[in-house]
C-alpha cells in the first residue's frame, strides 16, 4: 500500500447473491485530503464504505485502512477512523450529555470541548434528548461524536441528508476546521454536489458499481467540456463522438458533454453534420450529472434521450 | 465495558418488568394453596410441575431476551455506531450477556423467593410442600438460559434466512434438549445433577463463546461462500444442533412410521399359575365389559398359556376355577431422598377414608393431613420410626427411603424403608388415632405381600421380604399365634358364604420368619420388579428394562420363565425409523446400555437378545448402510456445490459413517452455498469469491473502459480515442 494514502482498495468487489454491487474498485484517498464520492443511490458508494471499515466483507478484493486491513481492524485501529454512519444513528434514550460521556468511555483520546464546541455550532442544548433533536441536530451530535475522538481519518456516509441550508454549512465548517492543518484525512459520500465542490480537493464517481472519476476537483472540470449543438436527432445515438459521456436537450438544442476531449473528439462533431455546433460552458453540477445519468441508459431522467453506449 | 454495561442495563431492563409479570403468574398460579381444590388435587409436585413450566417459559424468555439484544445492534447503523469505537466485541457480547443474565435471573428468582417465603410462613401445617422444593425451579431456570446465547450466537450469524440462520437456528434451539434432559434426570436424581452441572456449565461456556465468536467473525451480511464460520466452537455448536434436531425428526417420523404397522393390539394381564408358576396372558374381551356391570370376577375371562418358543394363539375361554393370580409389585420408586426433592402423597390411604390424606416427605417423614376443608387442609400428624407424633414439630430418626408395600397387608397400611418394615393401623371407630408396629427390624431391600393359595387357607397373607441374598417369607401372627385374622372388613368366600373377619381391639401383631431361600448370583438383584408366591416357589420379575421372569423354587432351584413380548407391538428399537440414528449417537448409547448391562452381570444377556434378535439387527443394520449411502451421495453433491476442496469432501464423506443422516444438515448449516458465474476467458462457471478461475486459471477482467474514464493517477491510464 502506498504510505501516502489513507485508504487503498484492491480490486474490492462485492456482490449480493448474484448481483455484483461494487465491481474492481481500485480507489485510493490520499492523506490530507477531503474525497468526495458521489453516486446515484444505489451505486456502491455506502456498500463500498462498509468494506473498507470492515463491517462488510468483500466477495473478492482487499481493502486498506491507515495501513490495516480493512477485515481485520482492531479497537486501536478504529479509534484512529472517525465514522459518521448513514441516517445520523445514536441511541435515542440517550440525551446529548450522555452521548458525550459514552465516546468518553469508549474513545481513549477523547477531546470534551471539541464535543461541546461543535454541538454548540449547531445550536443544540446538551441536556436534550436524542430523541426530541430534528434531523440537522441529530447530524450535529453524531458529527461531533465523531470528530471529538480526535480521527486521523473521518469517513462520512452521506452526512448531509435531509440537512437544512444551517446546519449544512455548520456541517461544512466543521469538516474544513477538521481538515485545516492538512494532517487530517476526510472521505465523504454525499448527493449534495455544490457543497462537495466547496470543500474538497478531489472526488470520485461512483456508477453502477464502478468508478468512471477519481481526480482531483479542478482536472475533472479541466477534462470535461460541453458542446451546444443544433440537430434534429440525438447526436449521441450516432455513437461516433468518442469519450461522449452524456447528451441531453435543452430548448433548440442538444448539450453534448464529453470526457478528455482531443482531436479526435473535435473531428467527430464535424462529421455529425449538425446546423451549428458551438463550445459551451458546463457546470461542476451538469458534469457530474452527466456521468451519473448515464446509469439509467435506457431512459434518461433528463431528457429521454439515450446514452451512448 | 462500563459505558456498554450502561447502555445494556438501560436498553434492556424494561424486560424485567415483563418477565416479573409472567414468572410471578407462574408462581402464583402454583400457590398449593391456591390450586387444591378437592382432595384430588393433593399433589402440587412443585418440584417438578413448577420446574418444567419454569424451564419452559424460562427459555422461550431467554431466547426472547437474546434476540431482542442482538437484533437492534446488529442492524447496519447501530452496529457500526456501537463497533466503531475502541471497544471489542466480546466486550460488546459479554455485557450483553451479563445483562441478560441478570434481567433473567432477577425475573425469575424473585417470585420464586417469594413463593419460597410464602410456602416457609405458611408451613408444613398446612401445605406439604418445603421451601426448598423451589430450588430445583430455580436450577431449571439457569439451565434454559442456554437460550439466551443461543440467540445472540444465531442472529450474529445471518446473511440469508436459509441456511445460514433458519438452520442454525432451528439446530441451535435443538440444543436447548440436551439441557433439558440434563434437567430431568437432574429431578429423578439427586446425585446426578452434581455431575451434570459441570457437564452443562462447560456446554454453557462454549454457546456463549460460539456467540462471541459469531459476533466477532460473521458479519452482518457476509458474501456467499464466507458464510462459514471458522473455529471449532462455532463448528461444534452447529453440528452438536444438527445431531439434536435430527433426532428429533427421528422422533417424529417414529410413531408415523409404526403407524403403518399393521398388528393387533390387545391388553392382557399377565398372571402366574399359584400352583406351578406358570405365566399366562388373560384378557377379558372389550366385547364383554361392554355388558352390564360385569366384574372381572363375572366375565368370562380370555387367555392363553405363555410358553418358549410358541407363537401365541387366539385366546381361549379360561376355566374360572384356574388358580391364577397377578404378581404385586413393590411399587418401588427409585425416589432419593434430598432437600429438593419432591414429597410423595398417597392415594391409597386417601381411598379409605376420604377426610385424610397423607404424604411421604422426602425426608423421611409419613405426614397425614386433614382434609375436611379440601383449601385448608391441616396437619394430622407425623409419622417417623419412633410411632406418631403431634404435629408440632419434626421428631427425631426419620425412615430411610420409605416405600409403601403394594396392596394392603391385611387390610393395613404397610410400608417399608431400608431399616424395616412397618404397619399402621388405624382405629376403626376413632381413624386420628393410629399406631406404628414395626414388623421387622433390619436392612429391607424390598417387601411385599402374598396371599398364600385359597386351597389353604383363604383369608392369609404372607409378608416376603428380600434382604441381601435372601428371601425371606415371614407369617403374621395375632397374640393368639393366628394367621386368620384381618383388619378390614368382611369378604365374600368361594362357596358365596361371608366370612366375618377376626378384629378385635389393637391388639399386638407380629412378624415370624417361616422360611428363607438363598437367590442365586445370576440373577441377584437389590430390588425385584415384583413377587409372587405361588406352591412350586418365588416368581420374581427382575426390574431390569427386559423384564424376564424367574421361578425361585423352595428347594432354591432357579427357572426361567417364559415372558409374553409379542402380544402388544412395541418394539421401538426395532421400528426401522431407529436405523437413521446417527451411529455417533446410536452406537455409544448402545455401549453404555451394554456396559451398565455387563456391571450388572447382564452381559451375557445382551449378547443373546442380539443373536435372538439376528434379522432384526441385521435389517437395521442394512438400512443404515443404505442411508449412509444416500447422506455420502446427497452430501457429495452439496460439498461439490459449495466448492470444498477434495481431501474436506473425503473427510465429509467420511464423516457420513459417523454422523449418518445428519451430515447433509450439518454441511448445510456450516458451508454456505458458493455463488457461481461463467467466466469471461473459458465460459465455464466459476466461482465469483476466487481470483482466479477453478478452471482456465485467467483472473477477473478489469471493468470495462468507456472512454469516459477521468483519473490522475497511473494505475489506470487515461484511454485517449476509444
Amino acid at each position: 500500500m502506498n504510505p501516502d494514502n489513507a485508504i487503498q482498495t484492491f480490486g474490492l468487489t462485492r456482490y449480493f447473491s448474484k448481483r455484483p454491487v461494487v465491481q474492481e474498485l481500485d480507489f485510493a484517498v490520499p492523506r490530507g485530503s477531503i474525497v468526495g464520492l458521489l453516486g446515484l443511490n444505489g451505486a456502491g458508494k455506502s456498500t463500498a464504505i462498509k468494506m473498507m471499515l470492515g463491517f462488510l466483507t468483500p466477495t473478492r478484493g482487499s481493502s486498506q485502512v491507515l495501513g490495516c486491513n480493512s477485515q481485520a481492524l482492531k479497537p486501536e485501529d478504529r479509534v484512529r477512523i472517525g465514522y459518521a454512519v448513514e441516517g445520523h444513528f445514536l441511541y435515542p434514550w440517550m440525551r446529548v450529555q450522555d452521548c458525550e460521556a459514552f465516546g468518553r468511555d469508549t474513545f481513549p483520546r477523547w477531546n470534551r470541548e471539541n464535543f461541546y464546541s461543535i454541538v454548540d455550532r449547531f445550536g443544540i442544548g446538551t441536556t436534550q434528548k436524542v430523541s426530541w433533536l430534528s434531523r440537522g441536530q441529530r447530524a450535529g451530535v453524531s458529527l461531533a461524536s465523531t470528530i471529538s475522538s480526535d480521527p486521523e481519518l473521518l469517513v462520512l456516509d452521506d452526512p448531509a441528508l435531509g440537512l437544512d441550508p444551517v446546519s449544512r454549512r455548520a456541517l461544512n465548517e466543521t469538516l474544513l476546521d477538521f481538515n485545516d492543518s492538512g494532517a487530517r484525512t476526510v472521505l465523504i459520500s454525499s448527493h449534495m454536489l455544490d457543497d462537495i465542490e466547496r470543500i474538497c480537493d478531489r472526488i470520485a464517481i461512483m456508477v453502477a458499481g464502478q468508478v468512471l472519476v477519481d481526480c482531483k476537483l479542478d482536472e475533472f472540470r479541466s477534462r470535461i467540456a460541453a458542446w451546444s449543438i443544433e440537430s434534429s436527432t440525438d447526436p449521441g445515438l450516432s455513437g461516433q463522438i468518442p469519450g461522449l459521456i452524456h447528451s441531453h436537450r435543452r430548448t433548440h438544442s442538444w448539450l453534448v458533454t464529453v470526457a478528455n476531449p482531443n482531436e479526435a473528439t473535435l473531428s467527430a462533431l464535424d462529421q455529425l453534420g449538425a446546423v451549428s455546433c458551438e463550445s459551451a460552458e458546463i457546470t461542476f453540477e451538469e458534469a457530474v450529472i452527466a456521468y451519473l445519468a448515464r446509469s439509467r441508459r435506457s431512459d434518461t431522467f433528463l431528457t429521454g434521450a439515450r446514452a451512448a453506449s | 465495558m462500563k459505558a456498554l454495561l450502561i447502555k445494556e442495563f438501560r436498553e434492556n431492563l424494561k424486560w424485567l418488568a415483563v418477565g416479573l409479570v409472567v414468572f410471578s403468574f407462574v408462581a402464583y398460579s402454583w400457590l398449593p394453596a391456591v390450586r387444591f381444590s378437592s382432595p384430588y388435587t393433593f399433589r402440587s409436585q412443585i418440584d417438578n410441575g413448577l420446574s418444567a413450566v419454569v424451564g419452559l417459559l424460562g427459555g422461550l424468555f431467554a431466547f426472547a431476551i437474546g434476540v431482542l439484544q442482538s437484533a437492534f445492534d446488529l442492524r447496519p447503523g447501530p452496529r457500526a455506531y456501537l463497533e466503531h469505537r475502541g471497544v471489542k466485541s466480546s466486550q460488546i457480547v459479554i455485557a450483553k450477556l451479563i445483562t441478560g443474565f441478570t434481567v433473567y435471573s432477577a425475573s425469575i428468582v424473585i417470585p420464586l423467593s417469594f413463593l419460597a417465603v410464602y410456602l416457609a410462613r405458611v408451613g408444613i401445617q398446612s401445605i406439604p410442600v418445603r421451601p426448598a422444593q423451589v430450588f430445583p425451579s430455580i436450577v431449571a431456570a439457569f439451565f434454559a438460559f442456554i437460550l439466551h446465547p443461543i440467540a445472540i450466537f444465531c442472529l450474529a450469524r445471518c446473511a440469508s434466512w436459509w441456511g445460514t440462520k433458519t438452520v442454525p437456528i432451528i439446530s441451535a434451539i435443538a440444543i436447548a434438549g440436551p439441557s433439558f434432559g440434563f434437567f430431568s434426570l437432574l429431578v429423578f436424581s439427586t446425585n446426578l445433577w452434581i455431575w451434570l452441572l459441570p457437564a452443562y456449565v462447560v456446554l454453557l461456556a462454549i454457546v456463549c463463546w460460539a456467540a462471541i465468536d459469531g459476533w466477532q467473525k460473521l458479519s452482518l451480511n457476509p458474501p456467499a461462500g464466507q458464510a462459514s464460520p471458522n473455529g471449532w466452537r462455532v463448528n461444534g455448536v452447529l453440528i452438536l444442533g444438527s445431531l439434536v434436531c435430527t433426532l428429533i425428526a427421528i422422533q417424529f417420523l417414529s410413531p408415523i412410521a409404526s403407524s403403518f404397522r399393521v398388528a393387533e393390539r390387545r391388553d392382557y394381564d399377565l398372571k402366574f399359575d399359584l400352583l406351578t408358576g406358570e405365566p399366562w396372558a388373560v384378557s377379558i374381551r372389550p366385547e364383554d365389559l361392554l355388558k352390564s356391570n360385569l366384574t372381572e370376577n363375572k366375565a368370562s375371562i380370555y387367555g392363553c398359556k405363555v410358553e418358549f418358543g410358541v407363537e401365541p394363539k387366539e385366546y381361549q375361554l379360561l376355566p374360572k376355577k384356574l388358580p391364577l393370580q397377578q404378581m404385586h409389585g413393590n411399587m418401588a420408586e427409585y425416589v432419593e431422598t434430598g432437600m429438593f426433592k419432591s414429597t410423595r402423597y398417597d392415594q391409597v390411604y386417601h381411598n379409605m377414608n376420604p377426610l385424610w390424606t397423607s404424604v411421604i416427605d422426602a425426608r423421611g417423614y409419613l405426614l397425614r393431613y386433614s382434609v375436611v376443608d379440601a383449601r385448608h387442609p391441616i396437619l394430622d400428624a407425623i409419622i417417623d420410626r419412633d410411632g406418631v407424633h403431634p404435629p408440632k414439630s419434626l421428631p427425631g430418626k426419620p425412615f430411610r427411603n420409605l416405600r409403601e408395600i403394594s396392596g394392603s397387608l391385611k387390610s393395613l397400611r404397610a410400608f417399608y424403608d431400608d431399616n424395616g418394615v412397618y404397619v399402621l393401623r388405624q382405629h376403626r371407630s376413632n381413624a386420628s388415632e393410629m399406631q406404628l408396629y414395626t414388623l421387622v427390624d433390619g436392612s429391607v431391600l424390598g417387601a411385599y405381600q402374598s396371599d398364600i393359595h385359597h386351597a389353604e387357607k383363604n383369608r392369609i397373607q404372607r409378608l416376603i421380604v428380600v434382604v441381601d441374598g435372601e428371601i425371606r417369607e415371614y407369617r403374621l401372627l395375632d397374640k393368639d399365634n393366628s394367621e386368620e385374622w384381618t383388619h378390614g372388613i368382611g369378604k365374600e368366600g368361594d362357596d358365596g358364604e361371608w366370612i366375618e373377619n377376626r378384629v378385635g381391639e389393637f391388639q399386638e401383631i407380629r412378624a415370624e420368619l417361616f422360611k428363607s431361600i438363598a437367590i442365586p448370583k445370576s440373577i441377584i438383584r437389590n430390588d425385584f420388579y415384583s413377587l409372587l408366591r405361588t406352591q412350586a416357589g418365588y416368581v420374581v420379575q427382575l426390574s431390569s428394562f427386559n423384564r424376564k421372569h424367574f421361578l425361585l423354587g423352595f428347594d432354591g432351584t432357579v427357572t426361567e420363565l417364559p415372558t409374553p413380548s409379542n402380544f402388544m407391538v412395541t418394539e421401538g428399537f426395532g421400528d426401522p425409523v431407529s436405523a437413521l440414528v446417527p451411529p455417533v449417537v446410536g452406537v455409544p448409547a448402545l455401549l453404555s446400555h451394554y456396559i451398565y448391562r455387563a456391571k450388572r452381570g447382564e452381559s451375557t444377556e445382551l449378547v443373546q437378545w442380539i443373536l435372538e434378535k439376528k434379522s432384526m439387527f441385521l435389517t437395521l443394520a442394512g438400512i443404515s448402510v443404505i442411508f449412509v449411502g444416500l447422506s455420502m451421495w446427497v452430501v457429495n453433491r452439496m460439498l461439490r456445490k459449495r466448492g470444498i476442496s477434495g481431501k474436506l469432501r473425503m473427510a465429509w464423506l467420511a464423516a457420513c459413517i459417523a454422523f449418518g443422516v445428519a451430515t447433509p444438515l450439518i454441511v448445510a448449516c456450516i458451508y454456505a452455498v458458493r455463488v457461481r458465474e461463467k467466466c469471461p476467458a473459458c465460459g465455464k462457471p466459476r466461482r465469483i469469491d476466487l481470483a482466479a478461475c477453478e478452471a482456465c486459471g485467467e483472473s477477473w477482467p478489469k471493468n470495462d473502459l468507456h472512454g469516459i474514464e477521468v483519473y490522475d493517477h497511473e494505475k489506470n491510464p487515461i484511454p485517449v480515442g476509444v
